[in-house]
């Protein structure tokens, strides 16, 4: 395994957030009681999420420039683990709701937004998926990509805090947007998304990998 | 370099302007009014907790680094 510092990394600091995250002292808050554990690895989601949308967005503008389409796959395979973890997000997010918010799904702003934002990645794939021209396939899913992620940030960051959400931001809400992160809680908070992000860039670079050999070989049956 | 810092600074003021919030203070760790699973950590049932999600966060990663290493291998296969 060539450079795999940074798989080590992923590992150590995902077993320090899934020991940490439930053993150390967390403060004792209404409403919230032990389910504020959960701020490691559902918010963690989504920050791993929009990290690898970047990068896929990053690699989306390259493919533009240079037709690489070592650059096309980077991007999909990234895009790829961000949609899992949003579905994930999504998910444990409903669960950690109905317990603190009193139901799976109440229409948060927020909640409809990553809804519709997952959808519009779910798009990203379908389009994909309907075009059989690789280079086509490239293009249009490259200015896709970067579009997606020009709407999903104001949709997800932005709009909620334009009006009432029970996430935390702005509302008069008491389960848990008016408090403050502590440092308590940042000490294993920001270790989670660093590991919980290189896990995903871990198993999208595996995804890559396997998609350039498949090329390889693609090419190689149609020079013989 | 001055774009880096321009951008760091807008982020800083940007976190500075966002509304205000109620502390998290030490008395919030002390608060013993609020329910919390203390007879678990107590019996030290919570450790049973981490061990089983330990042992599958393992299981998972060595599934991870078994297909990662299958890969390497396809890969030096194709290049020689």
């Amino acid at each position: 395994m060539r450079q795999s510092w940074w798989k080590i990394l992923a590992i150590g600091l995902l077993l320090y957030t899934l020991t940490a995250g439930l053993l150390m002292d967390v403060p004792r808050l209404p409403i919230l009681n032990e389910t504020i554990r959960a701020l490691h690895f559902h918010v963690t989601m989504w920050f791993a999420m929009i990290i690898m949308l970047s990068i896929a967005v990053f690699y989306s503008v390259k493919y533009l420039r240079t037709n690489n389409p070592d650059y096309d796959d980077i991007a999909l395979e990234f895009t790829n683990a961000a949609i899992l973890f949003g579905v994930l997000g999504i998910a444990t997010g409903m669960l950690w709701a109905k317990f603190a918010w009193g139901d799976y799904w109440s229409g948060d702003p927020k909640q409809n937004a990553s809804a519709i934002g997952l959808l519009m990645y779910f798009a990203y794939l379908i389009l994909r998926g309907s075009i059989t021209d690789p280079q086509q396939r490239g293009r249009i899913g490259a200015v896709y990509n970067i579009f997606a992620f020009a709407a999903f940030i104001p949709l997800i960051f932005v709009l909620p805090r334009l009006t009432d959400s029970l996430h935390p931001g702005n509302g008069g809400n008491p389960g848990f947007n008016a408090y403050d992160l502590d440092s308590r809680l940042r000490m294993v908070f920001y270790p989670a998304i660093i590991g919980w992000t290189l896990l995903g860039s871990w198993i999208a670079t595996v995804r890559v990998r396997i998609r350039r050999v498949e090329r390889v070989l693609e090419d190689r049956f149609l020079n013989s | 370099m001055k774009k880096l810092l321009t951008i760091s600074l807008l982020v800083f003021s940007l976190s500075a302007l966002a509304q205000e919030k109620i502390p998290v203070t030490e008395a919030d760790y002390s608060n013993n009014t609020v329910d919390m699973a203390d007879r678990m950590r107590a019996d030290g049932k919570i450790y049973v907790v981490v061990g089983i999600i330990a042992i599958l966060f393992a299981g998972i990663t060595v599934y991870l680094i078994n297909t990662d290493r299958k890969i390497s291998k396809l890969e030096k296969n194709i290049t020689s």
